[in-house]
């Protein structure tokens, strides 16, 4: 059996000035700022966790958003299980990009990799020019969890990454540890490549929809 | 101030060049200068903007002439991406701007239609397809220049920014490439100091009023306030090209698209330059870690380290960057081993202690780099091996010397500090200076001799600067 300790990588991908730096900067240290300056490559910051009682790392990878490089985008994806494809609701434009980004995740990540839909900034809601539904449909359509955050007032950050590290787990280290200790996977291996599955009887009470909740 | 005084004394004495290389390759006094060393001055001389072969009876009027020909040219630059790409603001009868929407529309759908990978490309008939990709192209840069900072009011103005978008669209459209992350902030650093050298000049000739002979009334004209942006635009223009250190070969895919040049930089750093600084290290960060260098090389190289250290220490930084340059033939200088890349490799010796303790540590420290307090002794490092390479810059790098310790021990500083190679500070000319010179070499040979891996390996053990410099003075260099 693996080590007690898990670590996850997780990438941030998304057009520049969606908010990508700030989502991480205030999940890992609670920070947000108007100053942050253009990512050059990628940035990198890591955050300690509990998930299903086990200690966990977080490695969030931050990427460029102008940069399509295919040189660095091979290793900042390798070895990713988990990624939040971000958008900005008041950009048109960054949302049109998000095929074009889940093109490039799905060449370079494994196919088990959980990817997120983030849209961010809803706390410009005056400004949107994304309809919730139009995302939402886009991220069923294409087997993707779909969030709407604000890095500035703090909404439903915390919840996007955790809701992600959960979804890794439960793809990646829970069939691992049935595997170990005798028991069957899930019938539904197949369709469990496109929708997150919860195994844990305790969140099996959870409303689908849930997974489409935006601001409150 | 001490650099005109300097400038003007090389000019007297007809060793501009040599002068210069002495002052940038100078960190005993580099405490007093700081930004008062007219570090866009000594750019322009280093990239050729300014001339080096001029005399006392004619340097005013050949820099002033520089400069206004930098300002026409400038100003003729904008006025020809006007009247290529005119403004929509512009009023027009109504009809006349139905038909003008109607042929933006059509022009805006061809574009939309076709890929492509440069984004300005003048011939394609219509003003307005120039137009919109123009705004395109400023739109982005916009996004990323309003995101500088730096703690800096100057930064906060709005003229100040449009003057970094002008400068970065012009460029991209002179040389019909994309706007590169990165650029922006190259820029914002040469315009920032540029406009510190004008406003320097400005307030010594307010201040003096002993005449038209004093030196910032001789040296206004050559920095003046109202040419900060061309001059700015110029320096900028000359650091990304072979004038200057070619950075634009870090950003862009070589004409033939098979040379990538931030691909080969980088593995380069991480690859031959550290094996040859420390076999153990490279086999760390390249074996065991398995470490792609572009992940964290691309921002140091990039940025030419702004990002790594403070702005004062990558003026510094750069001095050495150019003077490199201006001494190495056109046909021998190549960034991806340069000193540029040397002194990447140094930086990760540097902490070699941090990076040995594991991945995480060692991914940590490269992204998020460690402040220095001394780069100077990174720097020495740095020429020390470029020095085995091609004799170009040892004979001018000086760190400390006997008189300036002295005064810093009057004045309680550090006494524990110690001198890595002792140098007369000589105002001496002539057969002097070269008998000086002949001095360091010699000095510098025992240096190379002496030095041993093992011993290097052991210094950079120690991670602060006071410790690598101690280490460094009781290893690896004679008293």
């Amino acid at each position: 059996m693996e080590d007690m300790n898990l670590t996850f990588k997780v990438v941030i991908v998304g057009d520049s000035g969606v908010g990508k730096s700030n989502l991480m900067t205030r999940y890992t240290a609670d920070e947000f700022s108007q100053d942050t300056p253009a990512t050059i490559g990628v940035e990198f910051m890591t955050k300690s966790i509990k998930i299903e009682g086990r200690d966990a790392k977080v490695q969030i990878w931050d990427t460029a958003g102008q940069e399509r490089f295919r040189a660095i985008s091979r290793s900042i994806y390798h070895g990713a299980k988990g990624a939040m494809l971000v958008y900005d609701i008041t950009n048109q434009t960054s949302f049109d990009s998000i095929s074009t980004w889940l093109q490039e995740l799905r060449a370079f990540v494994p196919a088990t990799c959980s990817i997120f839909l983030i849209g961010n900034k809803c706390d410009l809601e005056h400004l949107r020019v994304i309809k919730k539904e139009v995302a939402d449909r886009f991220a069923r359509e294409n087997g993707l969890s779909f969030l709407e955050t604000s890095a500035l007032e703090k909404t439903n950050v915390d919840k996007a990454f955790e809701w992600l590290a959960k979804s890794v787990y439960d793809h990646v280290v829970a069939p691992v540890d049935s595997a170990a200790t005798g028991k069957r996977p899930p019938l539904n291996a197949g369709a469990a490549a496109k929708k997150p599955v919860n195994l844990s009887p305790s969140n099996s009470n959870q409303p689908a929809g849930k997974a489409s909740g935006g601001c409150c | 101030m001490d650099e005109l005084s300097d400038i003007y004394d090389s000019i007297v004495a007809r060793r501009i060049a040599d002068a210069l290389l002495q002052r940038t390759m100078n960190f005993c006094i580099r405490k007093r200068r700081s930004f008062e060393s007219l570090h866009s001055l000594r750019w322009r001389l280093l990239t050729g903007l300014l001339p080096t072969d001029v005399q006392l009876n004619n340097f005013s009027e050949k820099w002033s002439s520089c400069t206004q020909k930098c300002m026409t040219r400038w100003r003729t630059m904008n006025e020809d991406l006007n009247n290529r790409a005119p403004d929509d603001s512009k009023k027009g009868e109504v009809v006349k701007r139905k038909a003008r929407f109607e042929e933006f529309d059509s022009s805006s759908e061809e574009v939309d239609d076709v890929t492509i990978e440069n984004p300005l490309l003048p011939k394609n008939g219509s003003f307005y397809a120039l137009r919109y990709r123009l705004n395109k192209l400023c739109s982005i840069i916009a996004l990323d220049v309003d995101r500088i900072h730096w703690d800096i009011p100057l930064f906060e103005l709005r003229t100040t920014r449009d003057a970094l978008l002008k400068i970065l669209s012009v460029y991209c459209v002179q040389h019909s490439c994309e706007y590169k992350q990165g650029m922006h902030e190259v820029a914002a650093f040469v315009f920032y100091l540029t406009h510190n050298d004008a406003t320097i000049l400005e307030h010594l000739r307010n201040e003096r009023g002993w005449g038209h002979a004093s030196l910032p009334n001789i040296f206004a004209p050559i920095c003046p306030v109202e040419g900060v942006v061309a001059v700015a635009y110029y320096i900028f223009d000359a650091i990304m090209t072979e004038s200057g250190v070619n950075l634009s070969f870090l950003y862009f895919s070589a004409s033939d698209g098979q040379t990538d040049g931030i691909t080969a930089a980088t593995h380069n750093v991480q690859g031959r330059l550290l094996l040859k600084l420390d076999a153990q290290l490279h086999k760390q960060i390249n074996t065991v870690y398995k470490i792609t260098p572009t992940l964290y090389l691309m921002r140091w190289l990039r940025l030419l380290f702004l990002r790594e250290f403070t702005l004062e220490q990558c003026a510094d930084l750069w001095d050495v960057f150019l003077s490199e340059r201006f001494v190495t033939p056109a046909e021998d200088y190549h960034l991806e081993n340069s000193v540029v890349t040397l002194f990447a490799a140094v930086m990760l010796l540097n902490i070699k202690a941090n990076i040995m303790k594991g991945y995480n540590e060692a991914i940590e420290k490269v992204m998020r780099y460690p402040s220095v307090g001394q780069i100077s002794f990174l720097i020495q490092e740095a020429v020390l091996q470029l020095e085995r390479v091609k004799h170009c810059l040892g004979r001018y790098f000086v760190v400390e010397d006997a008189v300036h310790v002295e005064e810093e021990q009057l004045f309680g500083v550090d006494s524990d500090r110690r001198v890595s190679s002792v140098i007369t500070e000589s105002s001496v000319r002539g057969m002097q200076q070269n008998i000086g010179a002949l001095e360091f070499v010699v000095t510098m040979d025992e240096q190379c001799g002496t030095s041993t891996k093992s011993s290097l390996g052991k210094a950079v053990n120690t991670v602060n600067s006071n410790g690598y410099y101690d280490v460094i003075a009781d290893g690896a260099y004679p008293k």
